[in-house]
């Protein structure tokens, strides 16, 4: 097999990825070709001296610094209620609180009205039971449901 | 408490309302962030500042995640893209191999250094040689440097590196094998051994 063909699997092997067949032609073709020797000990002194970098240093309260500023930015408050929530879902809610407010309002101007109808039974009962004398009672509110009843 | 818990466990009582719990992933995972930004952009950058926002962004975008790949790998993709970013506004990858490292950088470098058992002259020369790969890393292709970072830095494994980098597997196998021959052709070319 040409060097050309070799390299892929050297590669390979400097990750030890490399097993039976392949490793063995591998093995085999290091015998007769330094080139690819050396191009496979290249390799090994890449990985060795990248692998070998140390911990970078950082602040020690990194995480505090970053939660610092995520509460100054209030995303604390938005994370963790609406903004957990998708989209789709948010909307619906909206649309929801939305129903629920034009309902209740079309709900009590409907009661406002009745209230104003009584007003006109409660006026007309007063009449009535000034004419029909009824009972002994002063209260025009008893008045109004004897006569409404 | 905190550590017990997995990644997932942990995402899910942030999502539900404990975000102070993001504490405990931040200190989980900011060493390898850190390692991964310094990788990419070297030691002219702020790399505290990068992982800041990286991880500022993971916060905003939490519930974007559908557990369908691990934390970590889903992290990564961040880092990287915020590095690559990074990288483009200083337009850092027009630095000859032959400039003079300045006397700042240079300290950096030595300092991340590992710490061994090898003699002086050892040392410098591990130094040196260091100094020259970060700088050639400078100038090899984006994709073809996350990978060896990925593989070589980061210790990922070809699954993970295929998942990060959302790449087959087959594909892991040769952008590795370019990326190192890449790298030692700019080493060659730069006469630095």
């Amino acid at each position: 097999m040409k060097c050309n063909d070799m390299e892929f699997l050297i590669s390979l092997h400097t990750d030890n990825k490399l097993s039976g067949g392949e490793l063995e032609k591998l093995l085999k073709h290091f015998e007769e070709c330094s080139a690819c020797r050396q191009t496979y000990k290249d390799f090994l002194r890449i990985k060795e001296l990248l692998g070998s970098q140390k911990e970078i240093p950082i602040t020690d309260s990194f995480e505090n610094k970053i939660m610092k500023i995520l509460k100054n930015k209030e995303d604390i408050r938005t994370a963790g209620f609406l903004h957990a929530i998708p989209r789709r879902q948010l909307f619906i809610l909206a649309a929801s609180f939305l129903f629920i407010v034009l309902s209740s309002v079309a709900y009590l101007s409907t009661r406002k009205k009745t209230v104003y109808d009584f007003g006109w039974y409660y006026d007309t009962a007063i009449e009535n039971t000034e004419d029909a004398s009824y009972g002994t009672s002063d209260s025009k509110s008893e008045n109004f449901f004897l006569t409404v009843y | 408490m905190g550590t017990l818990m997995n990644d997932r466990e942990l995402i899910q009582k942030i999502l539900a309302g404990q975000e102070n719990l993001f504490k405990l992933l931040v200190a989980k995972y900011k060493d390898k962030v850190v390692l991964l930004i310094y990788s990419f952009c070297g030691s002219g950058c702020d790399y505290e500042d990068i992982a800041q926002n990286v991880f500022i962004k993971v916060f905003r975008s939490l519930n974007k995640f559908r557990f369908d790949s691990s934390f970590s790998t889903w992290l990564y993709k961040i880092t990287i893209n915020e590095s690559i970013n990074f990288g483009k506004r200083k337009n850092k990858n027009v630095i000859s191999l032959n400039e003079k490292v300045g006397q700042e950088e240079d300290e950096e470098l030595v300092n991340m250094l590992p710490d061994s058992d090898y003699s002086t002259e050892e040392k410098l020369l591990r130094q040196e040689t260091q100094q020259m790969i970060q700088k050639a890393m400078r100038h090899m292709q984006d994709n073809y440097k996350t990978i060896l970072i990925l593989k070589d830095i980061e210790d990922l494994s070809y699954d993970e590196i295929a998942e990060t980098m959302g790449i087959s597997m087959d594909k892991v196998k040769i952008w590795l094998f370019r990326a190192r021959q890449q790298l030692r052709e700019i080493i060659t070319r730069g006469n630095l051994e």
